[in-house]
């Protein structure tokens, strides 16, 4: 060996051995492998990487040695980076990989370059970096800013609750800044009326290792208060030392508003549910009972809980029974149904078979998975007997009704029989008449006849109210003022009775207490020679008569009060002495008071109006007319009141 | 006597091989010879890589220059099962023993190496 390629070998040697050196110090790891992947050299942190000695390492394949993994898969070997760089020659390649050491995950980026001289064979030359640490800044980073944007307050604290960092929920849950708290501790944020030993639980608890977990009330900056979840963790480093403790609050402030407001409901709901009268079932899609009130329980017949989860057709008679699951199936299927959403009458059976009619209404309930349905029903057994009870009264009372119609027709033939259907026309007085008794029978009634060959006498009364008992009063006053009596004519002077005297003598006789009704008339006697008229009224409507020289009516209002009130106030008379063709008009005030649909009165200004029309006319004439007149204006509004009209006409 | 000359009298029993810091074998014994089918002439005067199996001689390199250069050692002064390649040219593991001393500037080096 020559002194200079000695010399050569040993600057050799010495620069290897400084790159060795070097090699040994730097945090990257470095192997080289032949082209069977067997480990030729590799540095002290390759060494320190496997955890083996040097010595061990070496001529051993570094795929085993070294295996990795790829998102979380085994790199086959044909693609582990020595033999890649093999298989290429030339290329240098770069990747992330994964090395298991025992439990320890170690992420490596690993450079590999294949290396070839003209005298000796190649190898792969392996550059690894551990980038735990890396990867550990990067989650580092990354959870920070994860517990920066949280919606949750979370808080930093050491081992005895101190405050040492808040992210920004805190400020927006509680208005207090870190600069705020940092001199305090979590106490600060319990309200002062609270229990007092809720901070030292909290923080004995996690000081054991434990992790502390509660609702609580917090105070804000403003002095409000919160509803939160609060959770508190403790944090040891790696020799165990308790160091920090971490806190999250989650706000539910608006959760429990809900939830009170719910659980409201719920109880609001829960008493209708229980207290209800009519029963309330729901029932899920194949028909079974989901729940029940006590209501339901006790109109069925069952006892409590014993219908859960049981099908809904037990509470049914067939065929309604048989086919409900049916209709069920269909419906969910077509979605057509003939009874959701409509209220109908429908039967129902109780436990011991009973079986009784009940109004049924059904309503859907669509919840996220499920359909609920929810039947309200009400026996209304009671109502299907008092609605046929009903239906039979009301046939007997339509029974009677019609029989009472039948006495009220016999009853006003009775009373029209009484009214003068044979006239004594054939003196020099004409009369006609007309009559319309606002039910069967009025309690109108009116009668012309003669006295005497001299004298001829009328009346018109009305008996207040209508119908069969004022009726019957009139026809008892008629009766009483029959012709032939002693009322009408005083046999010792051979005179009429003057009409004062007739109305005095029927005011004793009828007092209001005899029938509880009083009446108004007008008695009159005419002296057929003469054409003298003597007249009284009792607060009836004064007779009309038109003057047929003078062309004016007047009125023949003397009288008193009405009768029935035992002679208290007495009777003025009136006289009048009638010329040829002067026209007479006696009516009821059921002619005055008729009314048309407005309201509007007929009047006794239209009566008199319409009464001077007549003027020319024959009595039947004039009668006729005025009634036309009356119902042409009423435009046939019902009668609340008769309407008689009595028509005398001197020749 | 040196203690490196004390280990090589003690260990003539042993397969014994002996190299200067250029790395060239110096010396060895009818045991190392007969151990593993070598003629002393066949290595005498030949790098030591010459009984390495070729797959470490940059270690063998590498791990020289370092002591060299450094002074401290990784290998000696332990039994460590390290690969040798015999004279019919097998690679067999043995339990290598090495020692060094630095005599007047210059490294030698001693081994004992025992089969397994």
């Amino acid at each position: 060996m020559s002194a200079d390629f000695e010399k050569t070998i040993k600057e050799l040697r010495h620069t290897l051995g400084k790159l060795d050196v070097a090699f040994g110090a730097i945090k990257d790891a470095i192997v080289w492998t032949d082209k069977y992947g067997l480990i030729q050299w590799c540095n002290t942190t390759f060494e320190k990487l496997i955890g083996t000695p040097r010595v061990t390492l070496l001529n051993r394949s570094l795929m085993e040695i070294l295996p990795l993994y790829e998102k979380d898969s085994p790199l086959p070997e044909n693609l582990h980076p020595c033999r890649q760089v093999f298989n290429k020659q030339t290329s240098s390649m770069s990747g992330i990989y994964t090395f298991y050491r025992k439990n320890d995950e170690i992420p490596l980026e690993i450079h590999a370059e294949y290396v070839s001289s003209s005298t000796e064979p190649g190898s792969a030359v392996l550059v690894l970096r551990d980038i735990s640490d890396e990867k550990i800044n990067e989650e580092i980073r990354l959870q920070s800013k994860a517990l920066t944007a949280a919606s949750d307050a979370i808080i930093i604290t050491g081992p005895n609750g101190n405050f040492q960092w808040v992210n920004p929920a805190f400020f927006r849950l509680t208005g207090y800044q870190l600069s705020n708290v940092l001199n305090n501790d979590i106490s600060l944020l319990f309200p002062t009326n609270s229990d007092t030993n809720l901070y030292q639980g909290i923080i004995s608890k996690v000081r054991t290792g434990n992790v502390w977990k509660g609702e609580i009330s917090v105070n804000r900056k403003d002095a409000t208060l919160c509803q939160i979840i609060f959770n508190m963790t403790p944090v040891h480093n790696r020799n165990g030392e308790h160091t920090h403790c971490v806190a999250i609050m989650h706000d539910i402030t608006q959760w429990k508003i809900a939830e009170n407001k719910l659980t409201e409901n719920e109880a609001r709901l829960q008493a209708i549910f229980t207290t209800a009268v009519d029963a309330v079932i729901t029932i899920d899609m194949k028909g079974l009972i989901d729940s029940l009130n006590p209501a339901a329980e006790k109109m069925f017949g069952y006892e409590s809980g014993e219908l859960h989860g049981r099908n809904i057709n037990i509470l049914m008679p067939e065929p309604y029974k048989s086919c409900h699951d049916g209709y069920l199936k269909k419906y969910m299927s077509t979605g057509h149904s003939k009874i959701i959403g409509i209220g109908r009458e429908i039967v129902a059976q109780r436990r011991c078979g009973e079986i009784f009619p009940m109004e049924l209404s059904i309503s859907e309930v669509k919840l996220a998975k499920r359909h609920l349905f929810t039947a309200i029903i009400r026996d209304i057994s009671s109502r299907k007997t008092a609605e046929k009870a009903l239906q039979q009264a009301h046939e007997e009372l339509q029974t009677k009704q019609k029989l009472l119609n039948e006495d009220l027709r016999a009853a006003a033939d009775i009373q029209k029989s009484l009214l003068p259907h044979s006239l004594p026309n054939s003196g020099p007085i004409q009369i006609a008449w007309s009559f319309d008794p606002s039910t069967f029978v009025g309690g109108d009634i009116f009668n012309v006849f003669m006295i005497n060959e001299q004298y001829m006498a009328a009346y018109i009364l009305d008996v207040s109210g209508h119908g069969v008992t004022s009726a019957l009063v009139a026809v008892s006053v008629a009766q009483r003022l029959q012709p032939h009596g002693n009322l009408l004519f005083d046999y010792e002077l051979n005179m009429p009775v003057s009409p004062a005297k007739v109305l005095t003598t029927l005011d004793k006789e009828f007092p209001i207490e005899r029938f509880d009704k009083f009446f108004t008339m007008i008695y009159l006697v005419i002296d057929l020679q003469t054409g003298h008229i003597q007249y009284s009224g009792a607060g009836h409507p004064p007779p009309m008569l038109i003057n047929d020289t003078r062309d004016t009516v007047d009125l023949l209002d003397r009288g008193g009060s009405i009768i029935g009130l035992g002679n208290i106030i007495p009777f003025d008379e009136g006289e009048i002495t009638l010329s040829p063709h002067d026209i007479l008009l006696l009516y009821t005030d059921g002619v005055t008071e008729f009314s048309d649909k407005a309201d509007n009165l007929f009047g006794q200004d239209k009566l008199l109006k319409t009464f001077l029309q007549t003027k020319a006319m024959t009595a039947e004439q004039s009668v006729n007319y005025i009634y036309k007149e009356i119902t042409a204006f009423g435009k046939k509004t019902l009668l609340t009141d008769d309407i008689s009209l009595l028509v005398l006409k001197y020749r | 006597m040196s203690p490196f000359d004390n280990f090589v009298k003690e260990n003539q029993k042993q397969p014994l091989i002996l190299a200067d810091d250029n790395g060239i074998i110096t010396d060895l014994n009818d045991k190392f010879c007969d151990s593993y089918e070598w003629e002393r002439d066949q290595l005498i005067g030949r790098p030591i890589t010459a009984i390495i199996p070729t797959a470490l001689h940059d270690a063998h390199h590498i791990g020289l220059s370092n002591y060299l250069v450094s002074g401290h050692p990784r290998i000696l002064k332990q039994p460590l099962p390290l690969q040798l390649m015999t004279g019919s040219g097998k690679t067999i593991t043995a339990e290598h023993y090495i020692i060094s001393e630095l005599s007047n500037g210059k490294y030698r080096f001693a081994a004992t190496i025992k089969a397994i």
